[in-house]
């Protein structure tokens, strides 16, 4: 059975997640892809790019080393009007929050599997920041933002990996 | 010396590999009114929100100064190339001779 960095397999579970909600923007499916970091062009919006993070060492106990990770989720939209791409930012970055903390259409928030029916990590939603280019720089609506989200991982001292069937 | 710029502006907006027929609409609404402009859209790298930026291309265009009956502002309409535009920035150059519109696509 192979064994899978616990950092690598959360980065690919939320990944997963957010792709299991299908997200749309405007009609349009929302692609998702992971540590992505050439520019985003007006034709491949809407976009989400998630972005491995740091992370830093919270304690643990005899048995487990506990680290607090981040992640970066990167949203890219255009539209019509500078208004409809404002209004879409602020609902794709309320879609991928549910998406990760109530995973898989969850009523309540819950954590995600990691893929080996033992660990899981619970996403918290961090900081937002929004980005608008002037039209001096571009001609086409578009925005940008970016999500901060937290996790944290349990996993053997000095062994983070976890082993998936 | 505006005069010579002038028509030096008139002259790029009417060559035919250099100027493009558009169709300009007062804010204000009215008839629209044919006009040369010599377009550009220069693509760049803008800042995302986070470390992966956009490739944007801002249109802006040179109309020269005695085109329209009046001065263009923002909010005006401009058509050309199969594309519509709303005037986001109307800058005069030094001389009075022309104007460089940063565009919106409408």
């Amino acid at each position: 059975m192979p064994e899978i960095p616990i950092r690598e397999a959360a980065m690919a579970a939320i990944l997963a997640a957010l792709e299991a909600a299908s997200l749309t923007s405007g009609g349009y499916p929302v692609t998702v892809e992971r540590n992505r970091f050439d520019d985003v062009a007006e034709g491949e919006m809407p976009r989400l790019v998630l972005l491995d993070g740091n992370q830093d060492p919270d304690g643990g106990d005899n048995l487990e080393a506990r680290q607090t990770c981040r992640a970066l989720l990167a949203g890219y939209l255009t539209g019509g009007t500078v208004a409809e791409v404002a209004t879409a930012i602020n609902r794709l970055h309320a879609e991928a929050v549910r998406a990760l903390v109530r995973p898989y259409g969850a009523a309540m928030p819950g954590p995600i599997a990691l893929g080996d029916a033992i660990h899981d990590i619970q996403i918290t939603e961090g900081g937002l920041r929004v980005e608008t280019p002037s039209v001096v720089e571009s001609e086409a609506p578009m925005a940008s933002f970016l999500l901060e989200l937290t996790f944290e991982t349990h996993s053997p001292w000095g062994s983070p990996f976890i082993t998936v069937p | 010396m505006s005069d010579l710029l002038a028509e030096v502006a008139r002259l790029l907006a009417d060559d035919e590999h250099i100027g493009v027929d558009a169709v300009w609409i007062s804010r204000e609404g009215g008839l629209p009114l044919a006009v040369r402009v010599v377009p550009s859209a220069p693509e760049g790298s803008v800042p995302g929100a986070g470390p992966v930026g956009m490739t944007a291309s801002a249109v802006t265009v040179i109309l020269a100064a005695t085109a329209l009956p009046g001065k263009p502002e923002v909010g005006d309409l401009l058509a050309f190339g199969g594309a519509s535009y709303k005037v986001a920035t109307a800058r005069q150059d030094e001389r009075g001779t022309s104007y460089t519109l940063g565009l919106r696509r409408s």
